[in-house]
């Protein structure tokens, strides 16, 4: 019995001791790790909207019924206070594990202006050129025009793009192509919906 | 304190006759998984030698409280709560490397090499000893992660560190997919393999000649060139 | 749909073995003969499913709720232990002849990476409860693939002329390489 007792009291004190001392760490890493992340995407609103100066969060232009549909977006501005576009953060699993993006749209929807992979865990070498390189530039409309939307969602073809709303997959890595594409779909539907046809987009 | 093992000796064991990696195979998950970069296999490798350090510390110094029955679940619970410690100070401080490192990081807690350790050695040794024995084998984990991940960086990406090194060749994308983490991997141990059996012919060999020369005066020791001792 | 996806990916296109490498140190150490492959594998998949349950009821009614994220490594690798260690103790009383077969691996599992990495991986994709289950499931039958695989190949590889500075965890290296290769293959399925 009374070894018993030692055993639990060793577990329950080595227990303690642990969990008190993560406590500490977490207080202090906690409020770094959200700055990170924050700073992350807004790196990424910029960057997805070339040009971009400030940026407004959707609450702030479209308030809406907020939580229901989980959008988080934001309305870029240059230094004139003109409206570029559209950054909406979106996320979806992709071949192994979470991809969160942030993708850029013209303040009409019509077209995307730039994608910033902010997290994956895709495959090294193959999956991972979904982050630079000739699939994101199409977003960005180098090469050739960018993805037209308004001939309905995106979809990912092997091999050239031809119709304005195909994007070309990397080869070796169809599934994170289409992943990116359909968290792109999803998320600039949500804003779509959202601020409706451009009646608060201006 | 006065065991006949000196202290340098405790450190340089696990760079080379006691390697986690290469010799006795510990700790394959991370090092496969992790090492198609690099700046990752050293990250792996620092990370895994500061759980190591203060896992066998800690463990050395409550070696006496813990009582027999308990002490697996004991250390695993100590071993998790420093590898909580890393996991969340890379996320706070190097969010890009924590981020590629994803869950290998947690999944430090099973390396067999830290548990090994803490069994094999920080259960039954004094806190320095076991703080050398973490910095050895810690160290001989880094230096092998870094090689298999350098090898692998250039041959799979063309790069070292990030840094293009052949700009007109094609890389082997394999060398970076699973496939080639394992290839690579099963050639170094060929090859480790390969040095160690060499270095045995020749030192049975210059054994033999030395005996033979000193018509069988020479001690085994000084023919077979015993490190000098000393004291860190 | 979406669970046989969640199996066959977990089994075969991801193979948690081939393509995650965890659970490299039972499948190195074990992996010489057949009979004991599909032993460990067995115990594994067993142990598999239990933590996906148990892992994925701790998080959604415990850790989550009181907000104790950061305590989810600790947390995570004791109700493992805990785990393999009941598992071991009802095995041994209800079925004595399974306990004979399977006993000597349920030890190692504990440190077996698939088994935390399993629990890890169903948080960060935040599944549901069945779908974690089914992850489990497939993750073991990946393991247990893989596992059986190697040990046909490597009990093959007995009567074969491996250079001497290969034999043993070098060639067993090799193979899982080009085995490796071959998953691969299957990823355009999903």
């Amino acid at each position: 019995m009374k070894t018993t007792l030692h055993l639990i009291a060793t577990l329950v004190a080595v227990g303690l001791v642990a969990g008190a001392s993560l406590s500490l760490v977490n207080g202090w890493a906690q409020p770094l790790i959200d700055a990170n992340e924050t700073k992350v995407k807004m790196a990424g609103v910029m960057e997805v909207v070339p040009g971009g100066a400030a940026s407004k969060p959707i609450s702030e232009v479209a308030p809406g019924p907020a939580s229901a549909d989980n959008l988080e977006a934001y309305q870029v501005l240059d230094g004139q206070g003109q409206v570029l576009g559209w950054a909406v953060f979106g996320e979806g699993t992709g071949f192994s594990d979470k991809i969160r993006l942030m993708v850029g749209v013209s303040p009409d929807l019509n077209r995307t202006l730039g994608i910033k992979i902010l997290k994956d865990s895709e495959t090294p070498g193959l999956g991972t050129k979904i982050r630079e390189g000739a699939y994101p530039d199409q977003f960005f409309g180098r090469g050739r025009p960018a993805p037209g939307l308004e001939a309905g969602p995106l979809t990912v073809v092997k091999g050239a793009a031809e119709a304005p709303n195909e994007v070309q997959a990397i080869t070796g890595a169809t599934i994170s192509s289409k992943a990116v594409v359909s968290i792109v779909n999803e998320s600039v539907s949500k804003l779509r919906s959202r601020i409706g046809q451009g009646e608060a987009g201006r | 304190m006065k065991g006949q093992v000196s202290a340098r000796q405790e450190v340089l064991k696990g760079l080379w006759d006691q390697n986690p990696t290469l010799r006795q195979l510990l700790g394959m998950c991370p090092t496969l998984a992790i090492t198609t970069s690099a700046i990752n296999g050293v990250a792996m490798g620092l990370a895994v030698i500061f759980v190591l350090i203060c896992s066998n510390l800690m463990i050395s110094l409550v070696r006496r409280l813990v009582p027999n029955q308990v002490r697996i679940a004991a250390y695993i619970v100590i071993i998790a709560t420093f590898v909580t410690v890393v996991d969340l100070t890379m996320k706070a401080r190097f969010p890009e490397l924590s981020s590629s490192l994803g869950a290998f990081i947690p999944l430090i807690v099973v390396n067999c090499i830290i548990l090994g350790r803490a069994e094999a050695f920080a259960s039954k040794n004094g806190p320095w000893r076991s703080v050398l024995d973490a910095v050895g084998m810690g160290a001989g984990f880094t230096v092998s992660l870094t090689f298999l991940a350098s090898l692998r960086e250039i041959l799979g990406n063309g790069t070292l560190f990030g840094v293009t090194l052949f700009p007109a060749w094609e890389p082997w994308v394999v060398m970076i997919l699973p496939a080639g983490g394992f290839l690579t991997l099963g050639l170094i141990l060929g090859g480790v393999n390969l040095i160690n059996r060499s270095h045995e012919a020749s030192r049975r060999r210059a054994l033999v000649e030395a005996s033979r020369a000193a018509a069988g005066f020479a001690l085994p020791g000084a023919a077979a060139g015993t490190p000098a001792r000393g004291e860190a | 749909m979406d669970l046989l996806l969640i199996f066959i990916g977990a089994a075969v296109v991801n193979n948690f073995v081939l393509s995650y490498f965890l659970g490299i140190c039972p499948f190195i150490g074990v992996s010489g003969r057949f009979s004991s492959a599909v032993s460990m594998g067995m115990a594994t998949t067993f142990v598999l499913v239990m933590t996906a349950m148990a892992t994925w009821l701790l998080q959604a009614y415990l850790l989550g709720p009181l907000h104790l994220d950061y305590l989810q490594t600790v947390a995570f690798i004791l109700v493992v232990a805990a785990l393999v260690q009941f598992v071991e103790m009802v095995i041994k009383k209800t079925s004595p002849p399974l306990y004979r077969a399977l006993g000597i691996f349920l030890p190692l599992i504990t440190t077996n990476c698939a088994v935390l990495g399993l629990a890890l991986f169903i948080q960060l994709r935040e599944y549901g409860f069945i779908q974690s289950v089914v992850f489990g499931a497939g993750a073991g039958a990946g393991f247990t693939i893989a596992l059986c695989l190697m040990a046909g190949i490597r009990e093959e590889l007995e009567l074969a002329d491996v250079p001497p500075s290969l034999r043993g965890a070098g060639i067993t290296l090799l193979v899982a390489g080009t085995m490796a290769l071959a998953f691969m293959g299957f990823a355009g399925m999903i």
